[in-house]
């Protein structure tokens, strides 16, 4: 008890902490004095400053902090639906299904001789084709798991859309142009540098939605951890909680997927993270600690991407993966709990 | 007489096909109902339809008077509660989390727990001997200790029937027999139902009160443990190939409780002091406070009780205990 509250009063000025470093950092060097000044809302001297940290290093920092905690979030959802601490945000296809999207939008475009339309659009339609992708793929899950009882099929179902979708994105690529699979490969890279103005609102909206959702299905969550039989024998309706925790999901990690693209490795490792630090497997404090915790490592993550002092920008997703698999894999040796969390 | 807890009504159970059919079963407070046959007789899918994970093909449930098909499946879950034999790997979960689960029934949507929830939750670790290990992960604990966290969670729960499904398949002889004496003294002190699904032939003969043995015709034989053992139904329904039942052990215990006179001889009589035993009364050679006499004839076995001034004949272990039982009330 008192051990959480610690930590509680720990992890939120760091999160501040982080938040504030990763703005003031970049490759331009503003000085720090300056760098509070424009957020605190005063105009610096340098109107180019200004512009630097209001368009594009706040919404960058605000963008981590959306996306790291909607997927942390979103990750937590799938291990306790399922069951298994490897299951992620992804394992239903959501994010497979956003691929595909995007891979019809940039490639095939292009296959049929229709180039102009990716560069017309920009940004928007590569927001569009994966939002579109990843709803497709929702309203087929959906519609299982409406006639499927069974949770474990359902999941082996998504495991098999998302195969679907990256041999399909695979045939893409064969007929493609080297120029547009580079595109496409660098939208799988992740970025958090391309959510502005009213996509930002969107992003947050999303991500505000779902994590209120999640946090409506605290008990029902729990009650899923003594298995599914139990969880009715309590009077959950499975049926309602897993369409609900389908649909937080979906809008989770589609949403963060169609604005950044797919960014691995949170959504799996940060749920771990917050049993391991709080020590608890209770979703009244897991759905917060994870939210808190997903926002601190993507902060850090991205604070690490963009190399302060260099002009240079690393790929998000090999940061996250980078550093967090080491720290998680030190965890786990520490505590060599990780399974204890799950059923087989 | 009260009506029964728990009332099966013409039901016919089974997934595809009808596995048995027509059960007219009921169950009273207070009793441990031990629920028994061979693999695949339907004692599964007979806990899982009165569960109502199953629906029925036929027929209606009734607990408490309300039939089960028309309540919610929170008003469900405030009337029977589960305890399952799958293997559950809870992390950091603890005893009393656990157990303050069994409470999910009667909270609010975030589970917090009232006054009224956090005794409940007090009773049933008291009732199950954990109150020390309330705050240890449930990982920590032995199978033995994790059986009874989840009674303890199913005791929580707080309804008028507990399903039990193969609770002690994993535990060692000790353990079995102190979940089988905890089930027994929970099923007398909170007043439940309590049905569970066992193979444990020789503890159900030492515990329930009642037995439903699923028979190789499809039918279910209710009555005391001693009278199907009697009858000859178990050995019918248990006996396979070169098996056969055999209950040569004669019971150590002498009992303990208000001391019964006993005479007869043979396997009846042994019966019949195993059945006084297991109701709580200590039979004795000398004159006690009622007298049970047992006699044997072409393999018809009457009983015959003396109750005071009056005498009355009985025509089963079972009829023995509740005609001794209201008497003794008295």
């Amino acid at each position: 008890m008192k051990n959480s509250k610690i930590l509680w009063m720990a992890l939120i000025p760091l999160l501040t902490l982080l938040m504030l470093v990763n703005v003031g950092l970049g490759s331009v060097v503003i000085p720090w004095t300056e760098v509070i000044d424009i957020i605190l809302g005063n105009s610096s001297s340098n109107p180019g400053w200004n512009t630097i940290i209001r368009e594009f290093r706040l919404p960058k920092t605000l963008t981590a902090v959306l996306a790291g905690s909607g997927l942390a979030i979103s990750g937590l959802l799938m291990q306790t639906l399922f069951r298994n601490p490897l299951a992620g945000p992804f394992v239903l296809g959501i994010s497979s299904g956003a691929s595909l999207g995007v891979a019809l939008l940039i490639m095939a475009t292009q296959i049929l001789g229709v180039t102009w339309m990716a560069h017309a659009w920009g940004s928007g339609a590569t927001v569009l084709a994966a939002v579109a992708g990843s709803g497709f793929i929702l309203l087929v899950i959906l519609t299982a798991s409406f006639y499927i009882g069974d949770s474990m099929t359902l999941l082996i179902i998504g495991l098999m859309l998302g195969s679907l979708s990256g041999a399909l994105v695979s045939v893409l690529q064969y007929f493609s142009q080297a120029e547009q699979i580079q595109s496409y490969l660098i939208w799988t890279f992740g970025s958090l540098g391309g959510v502005h103005g009213a996509e930002l609102w969107w992003l947050a909206a999303i991500v505000v939605l779902g994590s209120f959702l999640s946090w409506l299905m605290v008990k029902p969550l729990n009650s899923l951890l003594l298995g599914e039989t139990y969880a009715r024998s309590m009077g959950v309706s499975l049926r309602t909680t897993r369409l609900l925790i389908i649909i937080s999901t979906a809008l989770l990690a589609g949403g963060i997927t169609a604005f950044c693209g797919p960014l691995a490795f949170i959504g799996i490792a940060i749920p771990h993270l917050a049993r391991i630090l709080f020590k608890t497997s209770d979703h009244r404090k897991l759905v917060p600690a994870s939210l808190l915790l997903g926002a601190i490592i993507m902060v850090l993550c991205d604070t690490i991407a963009q190399v302060p002092g260099t002009p240079q920008t690393l790929p998000i997703n090999a940061i996250t993966s980078l550093v967090g698999a080491p720290a998680v894999i030190a965890i786990l040796i520490r505590n060599r709990q990780l399974g204890k969390s799950f059923a087989k | 007489m009260t009506a029964a807890k728990l009332i099966t009504d013409n039901l016919t159970i089974g997934y595809d096909h009808a596995l048995l059919s027509g059960l007219g079963l009921t169950a009273n407070s207070g009793e441990f109902v031990c629920l028994m046959g061979p693999n695949g007789s339907g004692k599964s899918t007979l806990l899982r339809t009165l569960a109502t994970l199953l629906p029925p093909l036929q027929g209606s449930i009734l607990v408490d008077s309300q039939s089960l098909f028309q309540l919610s499946a929170r008003e469900k879950a405030q009337l029977i509660s589960l305890v399952l034999t799958e293997h559950l790997d809870l992390g950091y979960l603890r005893v009393n989390e656990l157990v303050a689960m069994g409470r999910y029934p009667h909270t609010g949507w975030r589970g917090q727990l009232q006054n009224a929830d956090r005794e409940a939750v007090e009773q049933a670790l008291n009732a199950t001997g954990l109150q020390d290990l309330a705050m240890r992960p449930v990982q920590e604990l032995s199978d033995g200790q994790r059986q009874k966290a989840l009674i303890a969670r199913a005791l929580a729960q707080d309804g008028s029937v507990m399903l039990l499904d193969e609770p002690l398949i994993h535990l060692d002889v000790g353990n079995k027999w102190e979940v089988m004496n905890l089930l027994r003294i929970t099923t007398r002190n909170f007043n439940k139902v309590l049905l569970m699904a066992t193979h444990e032939i020789d503890l159900c003969l030492q515990f329930a009160d009642k037995l439903w043995l699923i028979t190789r015709d499809g039918s279910v034989a209710v009555g005391c443990p001693e009278d199907l053992v009697l009858t000859g139904q178990i050995n019918d329904t248990f006996d396979q190939g070169d098996y056969k039942f055999h209950h040569h052990q004669e019971s150590q215990e002498n009992g303990s409780g208000p001391q019964i006179q006993i005479s007869g001889s043979g396997r009846a009589l042994e019966w019949t002091r195993r059945g006084l035993i297991r109701a709580g009364y200590q039979p004795v050679q000398k004159p006690g406070l009622a007298k049970v006499m047992v006699t044997e004839e072409q393999h018809i076995i009457h009983w015959t009780l003396e109750l005071g001034e009056n005498s009355l004949a009985c025509s089963s272990v079972e009829k023995v205990i509740v005609a001794l039982g209201r008497y003794i009330d008295k």
